[in-house]
């Protein structure tokens, strides 16, 4: 479990917070992406979460420990995949996984098989003693989530985890957060591709500019729940907006109308504005996506 | 094994370290053996012992070194030079000879029974020794019935040792059979005696050999300003002769003058000695800088593991590697110096030799490890520390002259301010050790536990603060 509380980050010599007073948590079994532009502080976020940064104000727990205060026993729980690579790459694989294995107890220490072992997991079997110097982009992301899971964390943090993977390091890497998913592990992850998110997710945090601009229920935006009515016809005016305006958040395009919200029924559209002597020639539900969701809820791009 | 250990133990294991920390001790192992060497060979010393008889002078001679072993590669030579008593120029008599493989050399030189200048040479290639004297063996009461001479060797006001070489013939070159040397030393300064010194008094040794070249321990140190009363005996317990000998007086003064360890390894490392810092710099980058600069170190921060406890891990794997050179200077001074000098040198200088340049390599590798946390850059955590160390070989001395001048250069404190940065580590250590040098230049009184204090506080500050800094700047909170 991650609970962010109130977490403030204030880099010297910018104005601008890249974090301010944060809080939202992820629950054990839960996937929470957090989604936002570039700059949007989600990199911070997550740096803090993992107490590789630390926050000017707030605090982060894990699994009830602070980060801060008691970092060791919070780190034991959590494992990191970051969005760069993070280790020398003059260190062999295995030797890698073993040192870091040297940080937790004994019963969690990897022995030459059980590193081997991990490699294997993630595909790395054959390079386990080449240096990580000679690995790919998509090979040391491979060796990241083996890095993450030494120790056997129950809370996972990843950053940008799809990106420099190819579609059968994609393929590869949701079936590895199915896994967890399953084992109720708790997985935040930052990422741009929102149709990943759509899939895994149960929770999306919006970041903008450091703050919290929504938090979406998997009902929000899954599926077809949040959805466009397309509605046309004769003399659709002012007055017929403001009518749909109840239903759900209206914009026009071109002659047409466009009514987006959750759970909006194209039925309910028609009943009250044909009972209002409008005339209807189109009624045609649109699929939102979370794409969509998402760019309403941060604006036009600038 | 705890967090801490299995980071210590990670970071200690470079190739680079092996190289860079390797090479250094290796000319670390060179210098302080050379460096003995040289003060081994460098310091020979000539004893005789003469008698006279049928219209010749026989002296038998032994050249030895600073331990009083013999010397036997160059080559020995007396002069006589005779002046009758009313000043009138007599003649000259010169004879040259190698020492034999014992050091022993016996030359006899034909002269008149009158009072002679002596002059006595020793040179081999790499230093000479001489000495002029007055002998007279005209009246047969002067005339000595036994030789005897006496030559210090390491007597250090350092350390409680007392050697001496004495060179013995019996009566006219004969055999000393039976006899023996006795000492008394006593206290007395400016002619009145030191009430409450010690008075130590006994027989050294017997000696029975047909040439005496003996070693003789002293089971107490010789301060320079007191007396060493020698006599020798005949079988029959009556003195035949004896010296009042007093370590700075003596013609063997340059033998025996106190030889702080730091001079030995001053003598052969001198040359390399602008390499710690760069080793330093360079451990503290292998150990914590390239990880941190590469942001490598938070791939281990993100285990169980704190800040704290990484950063102590790699400064004391840095101090482990600084300290390889250092224990190998410390056991090879002692091992050339009982090697050479028959004697084990004391531990204290020693020690305080290991932590001159422990501590002047830790240094530059807690500074090269704070520069790592003032940016990001390979260049500047390399540059930085090289540019501190300009700054510390010239701008200190430039920067703190102003305000101490006044003051005299030589006015303890500010001598030990000035020298009290990282790159004159070593130097203000090895005055702290070496209390001769000091005196020359400080004064007695200065000396002693303010000195050690000083160069205690200079050596704790250089070598924690930069840690310390570096920590502070690691965890604080923007």
């Amino acid at each position: 479990m991650i609970e962010f509380d109130s977490v403030t980050k204030q880099y010297a010599l910018t104005p601008v917070p890249a974090l301010d007073g944060v809080n939202f948590r992820v629950a054990s079994g839960e996937t929470v992406a957090l989604v936002g532009p570039n700059g949007a502080g989600k990199t911070t976020a997550i740096r803090i979460a993992v107490g590789v940064l630390l926050p000017s104000g707030g605090t982060v727990r894990i699994d009830g420990h602070d980060i801060l205060r008691q970092k060791k026993p919070a780190s034991a729980g959590v494992g990191w995949v970051s969005d760069s690579t993070v280790f020398d790459p003059r260190i062999r694989a295995r030797a890698l996984l073993r040192y870091l294995s040297g940080f937790y107890p004994a019963s969690k220490r990897l022995s030459r098989d059980g590193a081997q072992q991990k490699l294997d997991e993630v595909g790395l079997g054959t390079w386990a003693d080449r240096r990580i110097g000679t690995y790919s982009y998509g090979m040391r992301k491979r060796l990241a989530l083996a890095a993450a899971d030494v120790g056997e964390p129950a809370t996972y943090v990843l950053d940008e985890p799809f990106e420099g993977l190819d579609p059968a390091g994609q393929a590869f890497l949701r079936d590895w957060l199915d896994e967890r998913g399953d084992r109720q592990c708790s997985i935040l992850l930052s990422t741009h591709r929102l149709p990943e998110v759509q899939r895994i997710a149960n929770r999306v945090v919006v970041l903008n500019l450091g703050k919290v601009v929504r938090i979406l229920d998997r009902g929000e935006f899954a599926d077809a729940k949040i959805t466009t009515v397309r509605v046309s016809g004769p003399g659709l005016d002012r007055g017929a907006s403001d009518l749909l305006g109840t239903l759900g958040e209206v914009s026009a395009d071109g002659s047409d109308l466009l009514v987006t919200g959750p759970s909006i029924d194209p039925a309910e559209i028609a009943q009250l504005l044909i009972s209002h002597g409008y005339r209807l020639t189109l009624l045609r539900p649109e699929p939102k996506t979370l794409e969509e969701a998402y760019n309403k809820t941060l604006g036009p791009a600038p | 094994m705890s967090s801490w250990w299995n980071e210590f133990r990670t970071s200690s294991r470079s190739f680079a370290l092996v190289i860079t920390v390797g090479l250094l001790t290796g000319f670390v192992l060179y210098g302080a053996v050379s460096g003995v060497n040289q003060q081994y060979v460098a310091g020979p010393a000539l004893g005789g012992v003469y008698y006279y008889a049928e219209g010749e002078y026989h002296f038998v001679l032994y050249i030895f070194n600073t331990a009083g072993d013999p010397l036997s590669g160059g080559t020995a030579s007396v002069g006589l030079v005779f002046v009758a008593s009313n000043g009138t120029f007599l003649g000259a008599a010169m004879a040259i000879g190698h020492p034999a493989a014992d050091g022993r050399l016996s030359l006899a030189l034909p002269g008149p029974d009158v009072s002679a200048s002596l002059w006595l040479n020793y040179s081999e290639s790499s230093a000479s020794f001489g000495s002029i004297s007055t002998i007279t063996p005209t009246a047969p009461g002067a005339m000595q019935p036994v030789g005897f001479e006496f030559g210090f060797v390491n007597v250090g006001s350092v350390a409680p040792v007392a050697a001496l070489v004495a060179i013995i013939t019996g009566p006219n070159g004969t055999a000393p059979v039976g006899f023996a040397v006795t000492y008394s030393y006593s206290c007395y300064q400016n002619g009145s005696g030191c009430p409450g010194s010690p008075t130590l008094n006994g027989t050294v040794t017997t000696l029975t050999k047909t040439f005496g070249v003996y070693r003789i321990t002293l089971p107490a140190k010789v301060p320079k300003t007191d007396w060493l009363t020698l006599s020798l005996r005949a079988p029959d317990g009556t003195s035949v002769a004896s010296q009042q000998l007093r370590p700075e007086s003596t013609p063997s003064e340059y033998v025996g003058s106190p030889t702080p360890a730091v001079t030995f390894l001053a003598w052969g490392s001198y040359p390399f000695e602008l390499l710690w810092p760069l080793v330093g710099i360079i451990v503290g980058f292998v150990v914590h800088g390239r990880s941190r600069v590469g942001s490598f170190v938070d791939g281990t921060l993100v285990r169980p593991t704190t800040r704290v406890e990484i950063l102590t891990s790699r400064f004391g794997a840095a101090a482990a590697w600084a300290a390889l050179p250092a224990l190998t200077a410390m056991v090879t001074i002692q091992a050339a110096i009982t090697y050479w000098f028959h004697f084990a040198y004391p531990f204290l200088p020693l020690l305080f030799e290991g932590l001159a340049i422990w501590a002047a390599i830790l240094t530059w590798a807690g500074l090269s490890i704070l520069t790592s946390h003032l940016g990001r850059s390979t260049t500047v955590v390399v540059a930085v520390p090289m540019i501190l160390f300009v700054v510390f070989a010239i701008g200190w001395p430039a920067f703190v002259a102003p305000f101490l001048s006044p003051l005299g250069l030589w006015w303890p404190p500010v001598f030990y301010v000035t020298l009290a940065n990282p790159v004159q580590l070593p130097n203000l250590m090895a005055y702290a050790s070496a209390p001769s040098a000091a005196e020359s230049m400080l004064g007695h009184w200065y000396f002693g536990w303010l000195a050690i204090l000083d160069v205690g506080m200079a050596c704790l500050a250089w070598t924690l603060l930069p840690f310390a800094g570096a920590l502070r700047m690691w965890t604080w909170r923007d």
